[in-house]
């Protein structure tokens, strides 16, 4: 009995605990993600997470900077971060795209590691520093999802 | 009596004679067509060893009924004139003629062959084909944001034995510094040579002697869109 309980200790004490949980629908950005990525507290920030090896995200990012100028207007702010873990790879791929709004690199994937989403590319609708939705992985015709997606966050397009 | 037989007998020579050149004379063939009287003139020029000849031929055809429309053709040059008239046409045939001498051989023109004529039936018409979905899903098929349920790694893709195997010998990960590999650290997995195996090299040969063999190819990839989803 004695040898259980000294067992089942140890175990109690090597189990490690999850690591920090994935931000979902409804979730607050902890504050140092919040001042890194200076979201704009009046519009819904679309949050794009995307990397040079993803094949989805090379279809999905033509459409979503040809999307970013048709709601130049609207109060919307595209926002995309770069996770490619190699600098000079980021810098090439980002070249290649032509990418008109801002991006953020992510090199050392603190934000991406932050946001923990289970898929590639991840897009999250953010407004106040709360996640108001999430998309993940690959969608066809992701101008139209996003536009839909506005419309049913209230936003009059 | 005598004179008499050789003059029956020189009677009927004549009239045989007189036949056979009747058939040796023409055979005309005529059509019923009618058409205006045409006149031809072609003009030629020619020059050989004995000299330069010029002149024309002129030639006159119509599709009259009447006897006497037939065609003639006259060629005329600097040293002679050659008339030919054929022969009158009968009121009911057309006067476009085509005249046969005796001895010659004309074959009819081989309009249509009936060597390859295919004896089977034909072909019964295809059922007409569907056409291709090439497009890509339709929008109404993502659901909407708000009924969106974000998948749960854990409670959702690891069976309750797993979760609890994962909790009680978590620590041996954690021990020896095993990590799980995130959906966002996939470059290094993307690469084209992580899809060849410890041996790239070999691989390919093993795949060649594998399409030699089974005389088929693919298969043997990875599905995915390259999201590094789950």
């Amino acid at each position: 009995m004695r040898q259980f309980a000294v067992i089942t200790l140890l175990i109690a004490c090597f189990t490690t605990i999850s690591a920090a949980q994935a931000l979902n629908r409804g979730d607050q950005l902890p504050p140092a993600i919040a001042k890194q990525l200076a979201l704009d507290p009046n519009k819904i920030s679309l949050v794009d997470f995307f990397a040079s090896w993803c094949v989805s995200c090379l279809i999905e990012l033509p459409e979503i900077n040809k999307l970013s100028h048709q709601l130049a207007n609207a109060p919307v702010e595209f926002v995309g971060i770069e996770v490619d873990e190699d600098p000079v790879v980021a810098a090439e791929f980002l070249a290649k795209m032509a990418l008109d709004f801002r991006v953020v690199g992510d090199q050392s994937q603190q934000v991406i590691g932050a946001f923990e989403p289970i898929g590639m590319p991840a897009l999250y609708y953010i407004k106040n520093n709360t996640i108001l939705g999430v998309r993940y992985g690959a969608i066809p015709h992701i101008d139209q999802v996003i536009i839909n997606d506005l419309k049913q966050l209230g936003l009059a397009l | 009596m005598n004179k008499v037989l050789m003059l029956v007998s020189s009677l009927m020579s004549l009239s045989i004679l007189s036949q056979a050149s009747v058939f040796a004379a023409s055979i005309e063939l005529e059509l019923t067509q009618a058409k205006p009287a045409k006149k031809i003139v072609k003009r030629f020029s020619t020059k050989g060893r004995s000299g330069e000849a010029a002149g024309s031929i002129t030639t006159t055809e119509t599709a009259s009924t009447e006897p006497s429309t037939v065609p003639s053709t006259t060629i005329s040059t600097s040293t002679s004139t050659i008339t030919s008239t054929t022969a009158k046409a009968p009121p009911s045939k057309p006067a476009i003629a085509t005249k046969v001498n005796a001895g010659t051989v004309v074959k009819p023109l081989l309009t249509k062959s009936t060597l390859n004529t295919p004896s089977v039936s034909p072909l019964a018409p295809f059922a007409p084909l569907t056409a291709l979905n090439t497009t890509t899903p339709s929008i109404s098929t993502i659901s909407p944001l708000g009924a969106f349920a974000p998948l749960n790694a854990d409670t959702d893709t690891v069976s309750p034995i797993g979760r609890w195997l994962n909790k009680g010998f978590g620590w041996i990960n954690s021990t020896l510094g095993v990590k799980e590999v995130k959906p966002w650290q996939k470059a290094t997995l993307a690469e084209p040579v992580m899809a060849g195996g410890v041996a790239p090299t070999l691989a390919k040969f093993a795949t060649k002697v594998f399409i030699s063999k089974e005389a088929t190819l693919g298969g043997n990839g990875v599905a995915g869109g390259g999201c590094g989803c789950k």
